[in-house]
């Protein structure tokens, strides 16, 4: 019964979130309601047992991204979304609809893919893959080395982009594509 | 525990339902830019959902590529839009049609 409490806390804390960055007005709060929705999957995560990610997310997703979300928020200033009622209501609505077809015919796409005996976590005899951090690490530097150091590159490559994105036109005034 | 792949599917699906819903209809780069973000959470949502109900740990692997990419998409991204706003004075969809017709 607990169980069931929790797992509803945490996927309304999950939608609930990711409904308000599509009708809450005014960047900081779409903000905060995504922070919510991270904290809501993070919350998802440990019920699966997936701890290490758990936090992970949290550090990753709930702190940096947010954290970079809220500079440029802060940078392009405050202001109120203005989109109109109309339409919000339009999207509260088309949001409910997908929720309602996809919580029906969910177990249907589902069916064949899927055999019974893995609807359920494994047995308990052993702790489940996923909440041991340590095989996180065997996996990443075994089986997923390339895509690993891919990734590495990848950040390395996007943080050389930023610089040189961000860096352009701080020396020299450029004309703006307004004049285009 | 008693939970089920369905119980984790479901937010994760809305998580992508969600954020391609934000992504179509929104009008400003930055909720855009949350919008994408949310559809990446579902998808790495999904993987560990799979990968705790198959209790293989290569789906789980899979969330930190996705966290890396988020990361780099987002941080790449979001200077864009500064450099954006710096040039435009704005971060509006309706108003950045230079490329447009």
């Amino acid at each position: 019964m607990m169980q069931e409490i929790i797992y509803f806390v945490f996927c309304g804390l999950c939608l609930g979130g990711a409904l308000g960055v599509l009708i809450v007005p005014g960047y900081v709060n779409s903000a905060m309601s995504m922070l919510v929705s991270m904290l809501g999957v993070a919350g998802l995560l440990l019920l699966m047992e997936a701890y290490f990610l758990a936090f992970v997310v949290v550090m990753v997703y709930a702190g940096a991204v947010m954290v970079l979300f809220v500079f440029v928020v802060m940078f392009v200033g405050d202001r109120r979304d203005n989109t109109g009622f109309m339409k919000k209501v339009a999207l509260v609505l088309l949001w409910v609809g997908l929720g309602i077809v996809l919580g029906l015919f969910e177990p249907e796409i589902l069916k064949g893919g899927v055999s019974e005996a893995l609807k359920s976590g494994a047995d308990r005899a052993v702790p489940p893959a996923v909440s041991v951090a340590k095989n996180y690490g065997i996996s990443l530097f075994t089986t997923f080395m390339l895509p690993f150091q891919v990734a590495g590159v990848l950040l390395l490559a996007a943080m050389v982009g930023i610089v040189a994105v961000a860096k352009r036109g701080t020396h020299k005034k450029r004309g703006g594509m307004e004049s285009a | 525990m008693e939970h089920t792949l369905h119980q984790f599917l479901f937010p994760a699906m809305m998580l992508f339902a969600t954020g391609l819903l934000g992504a179509m209809f929104k009008r400003n780069l930055i909720t855009i830019f949350m919008s994408i973000e949310l559809m990446l959470c579902g998808a790495m949502l999904a993987f560990v959902a799979f990968a705790s109900a198959y209790n293989d740990i290569d789906g789980a692997v899979f969330a930190f590529f996705i966290l890396a990419i988020a990361a780099a998409e987002v941080a790449v991204g979001l200077a864009i839009i500064t450099r954006l706003f710096k040039l435009e004075n704005t971060v509006s969809t309706k108003n950045l049609n230079t490329l447009g017709d």
